[in-house]
């Protein structure tokens, strides 16, 4: 597992020096009571089962940067089976679910079904997409049994990690083959999702590998009027990953192949009969794989070189239009201490991306393909002043791209360790966020809308060609203090200034009467909206004894939209960046011995007053029963309180509004060796 | 014919069955493979090791200094396996050295992986020091440690560097160095 943190990315010398120090109840027995390890012998110690890793209770202490981990027991715990749900756990991030298969995610606002300012990566390869800008959750089908943690990232990661890791950055890692041999098998059952899911993991000489399958079926959410919304969704993924440690590097190869199929309730227009079809039925159907080789080499005096190349191919055939992917990158780090003082890492990076749209109802893009290519280098180093007391990193990255030019990207971060179990951190970063291929060449003709005129009214979106790329300067600072030896307390607070934000202008309406009378209204994408942003995410840890832990966490976000001189942009001055404004999240975790545990789950989310969504509460509850040390049963709750709920509106993205409904569901999880 | 269900046998036998179900598994809880934490068995680890070195300028009643550096789970485990405990005579003191000046008073010092990399330079200066360095990063032993805890399959490992070892001029049983992987300089862990 360290390993694994060793070789990890950028942010790294800041990640790896830390991951929740905060969160620690220090030292938990999975086995109830207090079982006296030192009187144990060695031999017994080597044959003790490791239940959670303790990267969670001691290593984001040392980040100056507001850092998240969910770990492999929360997301056993949490009974949930996707990302985007899974992150719901984590402080600061926005998640609502749109329909079965569309969740709109993001970090300090701007969420949307593709929020384009979070950038999230899968061991390294970013699944952020460049056509449209976001992340569509239904990519990454992950099987959760393999991951080893995942990092969230609060705040502008750009220095690090690259052009539109603006508000934040997701940052999922799977475990190495060498925690992950045996069989395992998974079912689940229920009424709103069905999984299945089988790996082997297996040794061959110096190398490890494991090989999964696993078959998804989503139900379908409701709509407003409590009818299914027929937006089921199937998918079905194998991948496999294999790692060879030898003297002195790592290897690590990883791939998957995923087949999907999506339903969802498109508000489909038809431009022949000039009427609103109420929902189209038709599937998407996706297919998509990935390629990803590592190679860590690991040097006598500490330095390390790492290279990672990846292939990603996609192809998705939706209502709206079909599309394609075929990305290409390779990367390069080397991390070294200098003089003892300096932690220095450095980069260069290569990405060709060819991404292809063909529309249909109402959509098309002009070039309908295009090939970009991103040329970037970073180079950071933390400089450890006073004894250690005192860390400060200075970073930045540079970068080329053919579609929107060059663009800097700094960070200035300073933590102070002089008081123990505390530390103090503060930071100033500039982000920036690429047009995405649609925002300079998209069309999109709107359905028709009724007017007091009595005349129908057609809105026509245009791109912009010179679309400007987003900037985000941020100011932020933490807190962190461990309370005791079982509790901790974890505090930031962050303000950001936002400028060249995209607006819709609209142009002067034009009364058309042929072929019948109507009012045609064009709007072209422009760069006139500036914002200002401010809020507080707070996130506490308490574990009063060794088989009761509670963890919380609050969020509030606030957001003044300013139109530059000349916006025509009237939504734009309203703007509330889809996030609530006040949110909270508690969850309780109680254990006895390793045989069962039963966990607790609220969640309360604020109302999105543009999208008139109101704030809804849900409560999850589960139970997982271990009958042996192989087999275990978990029975899961969600939603418990209501039969639905809407969490967000994807009235922007022409789809129809559905609910998320209550669930129960039977887990059953195998493993053997 | 009133079939309430408080009434009904039936549900009685069932309401008995589904607590014993939901018993179970509480009355259960003391067998079965022992589990802990990575920290707790790291922490139990490292008493192991001071339990099972020898020093070679160890006074009558000096105790053995086991520092803790970079890790505070790690310290707070340590510190509640070992409290109170001796060995042969001597007490476990936990340190917390905050200077790196202070490492060679140290009898057995963890590291925790964070902080190995940038401290290269002051454990090359403890290489021929009488004190048993042991961390979880990756490659400590094969580089500038003696033990490194890893895992595998699941379960809590060591390596000793055997030329590490007796550069420190310490002495480890052989009932310990019969459970490492022992691995010579150069060589790697796997």
């Amino acid at each position: 597992m360290a390993r694994i943190l060793l070789s990890r990315r950028r942010l790294l010398p800041l990640i790896f020096a830390a991951l929740l120090s905060l969160a620690s109840p220090p030292v938990s027995f999975a086995q109830g009571g207090a079982p006296d390890l030192s009187q144990m012998s060695i031999e017994d110690l080597m044959r003790i089962e490791i239940t959670s890793v303790a990267r969670r209770e001691q290593r984001a202490a040392d980040v100056a940067a507001a850092v998240f981990v969910i770990t492999a027991d929360d997301i056993r715990r949490s009974g949930l089976t996707t990302i985007p749900e899974l992150l719901r756990l984590a402080p600061g991030v926005d998640v609502a679910q749109i329909n079965s298969s569309k969740w709109a995610v993001t970090v300090r606002g701007f969420n949307d079904l593709s929020a384009n300012k979070l950038l999230v990566l899968v061991d390294g390869r970013s699944v952020y997409n460049l056509l449209f800008s976001g992340v569509l959750w239904d990519e990454p089908d992950v099987m959760l049994d393999d991951i080893d943690r995942i990092e969230v990232i609060r705040g502008p990661g750009a220095a690090t990690w690259g052009a539109n890791a603006v508000n934040g950055v997701i940052n999922i890692v799977t475990k190495s083959s060498a925690d992950t041999t045996g069989v395992l098998v998974r079912v689940r059952g229920g009424n709103a999702d069905q999984q299945a899911a089988v790996r082997y993991g297996g040794i061959a000489g110096a190398s490890r590998y494991r090989v999964h399958a696993q078959w998804t079926d989503r139900a379908a959410s409701l709509l407003g009027s409590g009818t299914d919304a027929n937006d089921a969704s199937q998918a079905i993924t194998t991948g496999f990953r294999f790692d060879r440690v030898t003297r002195p590097g790592e290897l690590m190869l990883e791939g998957a192949l995923t087949a999907g199929r999506t339903r969802a309730l498109w508000q489909n227009f038809d431009p022949q009969t000039a009427t609103l079809e109420p929902f189209s039925r038709d599937p998407s159907e996706a297919v998509g794989g990935h390629l990803l080789g590592r190679l860590t080499h690991t040097r006598a005096n500490g330095g390390a070189l790492q290279i990672q190349g990846f292939l990603d191919l996609a192809n998705r055939d939706e209502p709206l239009a079909d599309f394609s992917r075929r990305a290409f990158d390779l990367d390069t780090q080397y991390h070294a201490t200098v003089g003892g003082r300096h932690d220095l890492v450095a980069g260069l990076g290569f990405r060709a991306v060819r991404e292809h749209l063909a529309g249909h109802v109402g959509t098309t893009l002009d070039p309908a393909a295009t090939t970009a290519s991103l040329l970037t280098g970073f180079v950071q180093d933390e400089i450890a002043l006073f004894e250690n007391r005192l860390a400060i990193t200075l970073g930045s990255q540079v970068q080329y791209d053919s579609e929107s030019g060059a663009g800097v990207q700094p960070t200035a971060r300073a933590i102070w360790k002089g008081l123990p179990r505390q530390r103090l951190w503060a930071a100033v970063s500039r982000a920036l966020k690429t047009p995405a291929l649609v925002d300079r060449g998209i069309r999109i003709d709107f359905p028709p809308q009724p007017d007091p005129s009595g005349l129908p009214v057609f809105v026509t979106t245009f791109g912009n060609p010179q679309a400007e790329t987003e900037e985000l300067v941020s100011v932020e600072g933490g807190y962190r203090i461990e309370v005791g030896t079982r509790g901790s307390i974890d505090a930031t607070a962050f303000a950001g200034h936002y400028d060249h934000l995209v607006t819709q202008e609209p142009g002067a309406p034009i009364v058309a009467l042929v072929p019948s009378p109507r009012v045609l209204v064009t709007t072209h994408a422009g760069n006139l909206l500036m914002a200002t942003t401010r809020g507080f995410e707070i996130a506490a840890s308490w574990a009063p004894t060794d088989f009761w832990r509670v963890d919380g966490n609050y969020s509030a976000f606030d957001i003044v939209p300013t139109r530059a001189a000349g916006s025509l942009d009237v939504a734009a001055a309203t703007f509330d960046a889809s996030a609530p404004r006040h949110k909270w999240h508690l969850r309780s975790s109680l254990s006895r011995g390793a045989h069962a545990t039963v966990n607790l789950s609220v969640f309360r989310v604020g109302s999105l007053e543009e999208l008139r969504v109101p704030a809804w509460t849900r409560v999850d509850l589960n139970a997982e029963w271990r009958f042996t040390s192989r087999l275990s049963a978990m029975v899961v709750g969600q939603n418990l309180l209501d039969e639905a709920h809407t969490e967000f509106s994807g009235a922007r993205a022409l789809l129809a509004e559905t609910q998320v409904r209550r669930g129960a569901a039977v887990r059953l999880r195998w493993t053997f060796q | 014919m009133s079939r309430l269900p408080g009434r009904c046998p039936e549900w009685g036998l069932a309401a008995v069955a589904a607590a014993a179900i939901l018993a179970t598994p509480f009355a259960a809880a003391s067998q079965g493979p022992q589990r802990a934490t990575d920290v707790v068995l790291k922490a139990a680890f490292l008493y192991n090791f001071a339990k099972f070195a020898e020093w070679p300028e160890l006074r009558p009643g000096q105790a053995i200094a086991v520092c803790i550096v970079g890790d505070d789970g790690m310290a707070a485990a340590f510190d509640k396996t070992a409290n109170g405990q001796s060995i042969g005579g001597h007490a476990v003191a936990m340190m917390r050295p905050i200077v790196t000046s202070a490492w060679s008073a140290c009898h057995v010092l963890f590291i925790a992986d964070t902080e190995v990399r940038r401290s290269v330079n002051e454990l090359s200066m403890l290489r021929t020091a009488p004190v048993l360095t042991v961390s979880d990063a990756p490659g400590f032993a094969r580089g500038s440690g003696i033990v490194e805890l890893y895992v595998e399959g699941g379960r809590m490992r060591f390596a000793v560097n055997i030329d590490a070892l007796q550069r420190s001029g310490l002495q480890l049983s052989s009932r310990l160095l019969g459970l490492a992987k022992v691995i010579r300089d150069r060589d790697h862990v796997e």
